[in-house]
């Protein structure tokens, strides 16, 4: 199956989804119509239970994203939210997390990630990026509030780096090497490697059962959000759930039986 | 106190807590969740153990987590201190309040990785290395995987979580991303993990503890009242210890200091002994 979009392409490889956000010319930005699509493809990729892992890159060489069309700012054409919530931080909807997607998701920074394109950063599990690949925040440059952004940063990577890259703007442009040090991607690859390495990688989390995956993401999200004794309480409450979990025996047998576990398929729909 | 599975030893005020199961790479049975408890709480409530270190016996494993090949008969057996649901096989699991070093000699992986999240401060021999398979045994990665979200860049954890056995963070990435703080030749690990433990029990044993349990509480709570709290932490010791003045005293009289002893406060105030 594969879903068509005037912002984006949508196609599945194996149980593989790769969403590639696909405005080159424009440095793939956000204009409306695609802050209309993501949702779908989101929602597409959360309810087929034969997709265990999302790839999401952008389209050509030289940007993943650079946040928001400025020329749609400039004409002050909404970018986000035309319904009830528009408005409101509920109206972005633009990365899984935003959409509330547990399944896995690895992102394949294949240029600039800069300003709003750094969200599909910041809420991703896995990150690999291109040996060209750089990461800024532009907000503060053109008179906008980095406000967002960085405070999901700021829970993956140590807060100095994220600071510099709020303030500084434009005039520096943190490297994938840099990014690779400070543990912000996993791993930087060749540009030609990028896309087979992010697919590969996608294999390899798939081997892994959907559902144990889903729950352990989602506690680990969900950790952030709360005091450590908090979290811990929900981490233990979401072991004992899951001990009747299909996958939990089959797993087991798999392993006795020296053979490759049959997963049950997982479906998100709320 | 005698164990199966465990091997204890002291060294002045240090303690070393071996996990012993070599042939089963330390992982833990039901057998060493018992003990692991039992020797917790001794520790805990020995008065001359200022410092721990944590290590695996041999050269190959640290632990690799829940001991898959334990029969089930014996593995569904209860154990103690398990009343709650949950295992009690760390410093932290079970409240001890003094300060854990971590000597990973070897693979450390899986439910293995709860005594690296859980430890104060940590070394890796050159050839260790941290994997997590438990997704790939259908099972949920969470005993250990919450405290490390507080520790290590996010990604590092979600590709261990989500690679299960495709990916071994080596002992070099761990000292990059801030896993471990050291990382040493295999025969220089436990004289090295020996020296800092030492270096920590030299000094006030009541400011350590205290010091230890502010910087985790903090995590507890938003920054203002983390430093809220610090503040209290800090005079209270102040006013009801003597250990500020013999520090004075011995600085000015060049000689080392004599500590008096003070209980962790995860013990003196605990209200919620055994439960992490």
């Amino acid at each position: 199956m594969s879903m068509s979009f005037e912002t984006l392409l949508y196609e599945k490889r194996d149980r593989t989804a790769l969403i590639t956000l696909n405005r080159p010319d424009r440095m793939n930005a956000i204009n409306a119509t695609m802050s209309r699509e993501l949702p779908l493809a989101w929602a597409a990729a959360k309810r087929d239970p034969n997709v265990s892992v999302i790839v999401l890159t952008g389209a050509g060489e030289r940007a993943l994203c650079t946040g928001f069309d400025v020329a749609d700012i400039a004409s002050e054409q909404a970018a986000v939210g035309e319904d009830d919530d528009a408005g409101t931080y509920a109206s972005l909807k633009l990365t899984s997390i935003h959409n509330r997607c547990w399944k896995p998701v690895i992102t394949a920074v294949n240029g600039m990630a800069c300003a709003g394109g750094l969200h599909f950063v910041a809420d991703s599990d896995l990150v690999i990026a291109s040996e060209h690949a750089t990461f800024f925040d532009s907000h503060v440059g053109v008179g906008l509030v980095a406000g967002l952004e960085p405070i999901g940063l700021a829970r993956r990577i140590a807060v100095e780096h994220v600071l510099r890259m709020a303030l500084v703007g434009t005039k520096e442009r943190m490297s994938a090497a840099r990014a690779f040090e400070i543990g912000l991607v996993g791993e930087v690859v060749a540009k030609d490697e990028l896309l087979p390495r992010a697919l590969e990688l996608a294999t390899l989390v798939a081997a892994n059962s959907p559902s144990a995956i889903a729950a352990t993401k989602r506690a680990i999200w969900e950790s952030l959000d709360r005091d450590m004794t908090a979290a811990l309480e929900h981490g233990w409450s979401v072991i004992a759930q899951y001990r009747g979990h299909p996958d939990a025996a089959e797993g087991a047998q798999a392993f006795a039986q020296r053979r490759s576990p049959a997963w049950a398929p997982l479906v998100l729909d709320d | 106190m005698s164990y199966e599975t465990l091997t204890i030893t002291h060294d002045g005020n240090v303690a070393t807590l071996t996990l012993d199961r070599p042939d089963r790479m330390n992982s833990f049975d039901s057998t060493m969740r018992g003990e692991l408890s039992r020797a917790w709480n001794a520790l805990a409530d020995d008065d001359s153990v200022w410092a721990i270190i944590v290590t695996g016996a041999g050269d190959k494993a640290f632990c690799t987590g829940m001991d898959l090949r334990e029969p089930p008969e014996s593995a569904r057996r209860e154990v103690a201190g398990e009343e709650d649901g949950r295992v009690h096989i760390t410093a932290m699991d079970c409240n001890v309040g003094k300060p854990v070093i971590t000597a990973v000699n070897g693979v450390c992986a899986g439910g293995g990785l709860a005594f690296v999240s859980d430890s104060d401060i940590t070394l890796a021999s050159s050839n260790a290395y941290f994997t997590d398979a438990r997704t790939g045994a259908g099972q949920v990665s969470i005993h250990g995987t919450l405290r490390l979200a507080r520790k290590i860049p996010i990604e590092a954890l979600l590709r261990l979580v989500m690679l299960g056995r495709s990916e071994r963070v080596t002992a070099e990435r761990a000292y990059e991303i801030g896993l471990v703080t050291e990382v040493c030749a295999p025969d220089e690990l436990m004289s090295r993990a020996m020296e800092i433990a030492q270096a920590i029990a030299s000094n006030s044993p009541g400011a350590v503890f205290h010091s230890r349990d502010a910087i985790w509480n903090s995590l507890n709570m938003g920054l203002d009242s983390a430093l809220e709290m610090g503040w209290d932490v800090v005079t209270e010791f102040a006013h009801t210890s003597t250990d500020a003045a013999e520090g004075a005293r011995a600085f000015v009289e060049k000689r080392k200091p004599e500590w008096r002893y003070a209980p962790p406060p995860s013990r003196s105030a605990d209200k919620t002994k055994g439960n992490s």
